[in-house]
């Protein structure tokens, strides 16, 4: 069983017990389980190999065939709602509310999301060049722009687990810097874990290194048999 | 390749409904003298409008108009199967000439109408055949009126499939007028929002807004034109009160028509945007059911200008003479009229064949309630 960020079964934030699921006609999960830890985890593996589809089934997007998540012990099957307040997803692709405009999207999440830091976000948006858009509807923004404004709502969330599927596409290079900030800085406070009120994990799958100078733990997934 | 996949999915059409459409030519049969007859009568009245309406100089026009519609409507009906909106993007890619779509699109149109123009002119045939002593002096008239009534839903049909290719993708790309639209009034700023800590609901943000400005604007129109043509009625019933049965008919076809449609575009235009929220810590059931009361809402200015037009007539303030009316009826009809609207609005995407059967049994309790709902 995988035990990532390897801070001990005491500080486990999300618990994955005997996950299953399959797409028609091809097996991606029998049974998996694992351990996530505070901190920042690199999820690796080859393409197809289930890394959406396992970030899509730890946030609740999907459903799975069998097995028990868990955040800080609320099981997403007693109590989904409560689970899900405790899961932020960061897709892979453009954001589907693309009716909204930057603020009411962030404010819209502001009222699903109980622990979202509103002081944080205006300096987020800053810091990713934002700000030239927000009164413009994400219909009209390029996906690079659509992308850095999940990512800052995923930075602001507050909640115990962070799901980000490939992150690091279609950003321009001073956007990537500061994600990578902000990377490092949830890698950092993971070491404090032990002393924070409510620690985080995050998941974060990429084909590229998340931060290149700095070792962090992974979970290597493997392609299903075909 | 284009009138392939149109002949294949007529086909289908055909088995599916064929079996329907065969018992409702029996029964008709049955009523007249056998289907011979029957499909005759269908062919005869097809043509006799627009044929009187040739006799009587003004009529021709409205009546021409009709008939060109009809054929314009039978090709809106079938136009999922005339062009599939999914070849949208593949089409657009292709180096095709503006001509050659138009003279695709004209095939299409035209098979997809030989049905009706044989109709139309074994009706037409019968006509001249029969000598009609009223037709003598405007046979020349009545047949190049629907000629051209043919032509007119030839035209109309290729219009309609033209305009199909610029209406926005479900998931629209509304990027035009965008960057310098301003901002709702409750989201002026970034501070002025933490300040006075508005933040969109999320019915707001998943329901009302898409209505307007999102994926689901067709629906939003469509809302507003239900709940416009369902006060139609209700004025021809303060105008005419003594034909009180026929536009409480008459509201009552057109609340089911409205649910129908309006049920069927919500759940089209809403499934992807509320698939999108399934990770989101929100109850699945609420999306849904304010889905569901969409079309619903679109019933209440109608009911209630009905009301008022029903009390009006009933206090004799636009006649000489008071409507008297059957209270209990008129209660049995209203709960016929929203039960029947509110099982459209909440029913599974059902078979379609199913889907009609239900909705014509709710037509005809509406429409017998309506006629004895005044005494």
């Amino acid at each position: 069983m995988p035990q990532a960020a390897g801070q001990g079964a005491d500080q486990v934030v999300l618990k994955v017990r005997g996950l299953s699921h399959s797409y028609p006609g091809r097996h991606v999960f029998t049974h998996w389980s694992a351990d996530i830890a505070p901190g920042l985890t690199w999820l690796r593996g080859p393409n197809g190999c289930g890394k959406s589809t396992l970030l899509k089934l730890l946030a609740g997007a999907l459903p799975p065939l069998t097995g028990t998540l868990a955040v800080r012990g609320v099981d997403a099957a007693a109590d989904p709602l409560g689970y899900r307040r405790e899961v932020f997803w960061c897709g892979p692709g453009a954001i589907a509310f693309d009716h909204l405009r930057p603020l009411e999207y962030t404010g819209f999440l502001q009222t699903l999301y109980p622990r979202w830091d509103a002081a944080a976000l205006p300096d987020w948006l800053q810091r990713l060049g934002l700000q030239p858009f927000l009164h413009t509807r994400l219909a009209a923004m390029s996906t690079g722009t659509q992308r850095k404004l999940a990512l800052a709502a995923a930075l602001v969330s507050g909640c115990a687990v962070v799901l980000l599927d490939e992150p690091l596409n279609a950003l321009d290079s001073a956007s990537l810097a500061q994600l990578r900030s902000g990377l490092l800085a949830v890698h950092a406070g993971a070491g404090q874990a032990g002393r924070q009120e409510r620690p985080q994990a995050w998941l974060v799958a990429s084909h590229e290194p998340l931060l290149p100078a700095t070792a962090l733990p992974e979970l290597l997934l493997h392609a299903p048999p075909a | 390749m284009r009138l392939r996949w149109c002949a294949l999915a007529l086909r289908a059409f055909v088995a599916r409904w064929g079996v329907l459409l065969l018992v409702t030519c029996l029964v008709v049969g049955g009523g007249s003298n056998g289907p011979v007859a029957a499909v005759g009568g269908v062919a005869g009245w097809l043509v006799l409008p627009l044929a009187l309406a040739a006799t009587r100089g003004w009529w021709l026009l409205p009546a021409w108009l009709a008939q060109a519609l009809l054929g314009a409507a039978l090709v809106w009906g079938a136009r999922a199967m005339l062009w599939p909106v999914a070849w949208r993007e593949a089409e657009r890619a292709l180096p095709l000439r503006r001509a050659q779509s138009l003279r695709s699109d004209a095939l299409v149109v035209a098979c997809a109408l030989l049905p009706l123009w044989a109709l139309e002119a074994a009706g037409a045939g019968a006509l001249l055949a029969s000598g009609a002593p009223w037709l003598l002096g405007h046979r020349m008239l009545a047949m190049l009126a629907l000629a051209s009534a043919a032509a007119a839903s030839l035209g109309l049909g290729v219009l309609l499939l033209q305009r199909m290719r610029r209406l926005p993708q479900p998931r629209a790309a509304h990027c035009a007028s965008t960057a310098a639209a301003r901002p709702a009034p409750w989201l002026a700023t970034g501070t002025q929002a933490a300040r006075h800590g508005r933040r969109p609901a999320v019915m707001a943000a998943l329901v009302w807004l898409p209505l307007w400005r999102g994926p689901a604007r067709r629906t939003g129109l469509a809302l507003a034109m239900a709940a416009a043509a369902l006060c139609a009625p209700a004025v021809g019933l303060a105008w005419r009160p003594g034909w009180a049965g026929w536009w409480l008919a008459a509201w009552a076809l057109l609340a089911l028509l409205a649910t129908s449609r309006l049920a069927t575009l919500a759940r089209l235009e809403f499934s992807a945007l509320h698939a999108a929220c399934a990770h989101l810590p929100l109850q699945p059931q609420r999306l849904q059911h304010a889905r569901q009361a969409l079309p619903l809402a679109a019933l209440l200015p109608g009911l209630a200008a009905l009301g008022l037009a029903l009390t009006l007539a009933a206090s004799a303030w636009p006649g000489p003479a008071a409507l008297v009316l059957r209270p209990a009826v008129l209660a049995g009809y209203g709960l016929a009229c929203v039960g029947s609207c509110a099982v459209e609005a909440c029913s599974a995407p059902a078979d379609a064949a199913a889907k009609s059967s239900r909705w014509l049994l709710s037509l005809a309790l509406c429409i017998a309630l309506a006629s004895e709902a005044t005494a």
